[in-house]
């Protein structure tokens, strides 16, 4: 069966489907690791930072985890106690495809609005 | 506050408590820090994720279908999936329940009807499970568990309303 770049697109998009309560919070925690790698505590300073939203531990590890879990962040070497993360390409490609539909979203939200 | 770490499970402590303590120590001790820590610890618990290392592969399908084939931990379910299961589950109830009380009334309480009757809620348990807890099972394979485990049930109530 053929692939095309639309199904390898909505494939990587679908990597972040099913992480129920945790799907926002993984989302910000890729576009945090967007920026380079970070551990826990410099996750939740830049998000705060960036989303004005501020991740509990239990939230920000359950989404961490699951992150982990399917390949779209890896662990690098433990800096003193604290573990940094980085994307990896997959997580890449899932954060490209999810922002593009987002953005595809919100750009027809705003076209109806202004028609309005 | 650091208390609350130890409620997750032992091997996600080994993997991420340190990180999560360090995190928590950074935090002001509130109760939305302990919620968070207590829903964190449920979801540790209930929702458990292929840990990397564990499997000795950082390849979370490879994870997932060992665990597939070894069936030792519940595989993926979809929301769909779960209310499907928790759908059937209530219907086999009622319709179970529905037909104990139709035997009830045409047998009176003979002890097959009491095992019957005892046996409907476990059966209707089973039924509604087979799509989610079973999911990596084929359909032959759920059938021949759940009519075990149903006949078991069974023949245990039925030896308990015979003593009685």
């Amino acid at each position: 069966m053929r692939i095309t770049r639309g199904d390898a697109k909505k494939r990587a998009a679908d990597e972040l489907d099913d992480f129920g309560r945790f799907g926002e919070p993984a989302l910000l925690i890729l576009v945090s690791l967007a920026g380079g790698p970070k551990h826990g505590y410099a996750m939740t300073e830049d998000i705060a930072a960036v989303a004005d939203a501020r991740l509990g531990p239990g939230t920000l590890y359950g989404a961490l985890t699951r992150l982990e879990a399917r390949g779209l962040i890896e662990r690098l070497e433990a800096d003193d106690r604290r573990n940094p993360y980085r994307l990896t390409a997959l997580g890449e490609r899932a954060l490209r495809a999810r922002l593009a539909s987002i953005q595809a979203v919100a750009r027809i939200g705003q076209r109806r609005l202004a028609d309005a | 506050m650091k208390v609350l770490i130890r409620l997750y499970p032992r091997a996600w402590r080994a993997r991420y408590g340190d990180e999560l303590a360090s995190l928590v120590a950074a935090e002001r001790p509130t109760l939305r820090l302990a919620l968070d820590l207590i829903a964190g610890a449920i979801d540790a618990r209930v929702n458990r994720q292929p840990l990397p290392g564990d499997a000795g592969s950082s390849d979370h399908r490879g994870v997932a279908m060992r665990q597939a084939i070894l069936h030792c931990e519940p595989v993926h379910v979809t929301r769909a999936e779960s209310l499907r299961s928790a759908a059937v589950m209530i219907g086999a109830t009622v319709l179970l329940a529905g037909v104990s009380l139709a035997l009830k009334s045409w047998f009176g309480k003979t002890p097959l009807v009491e095992a019957f009757m005892t046996s409907t809620f476990p059966l209707a348990f089973l039924v509604g499970v087979s799509g989610t807890y079973f999911k990596p099972y084929t359909r032959s394979a759920r059938a021949i568990i759940i009519g075990t485990v149903a006949l078991l049930v069974f023949l245990i109530s039925l030896t308990a309303a015979m003593v009685n």
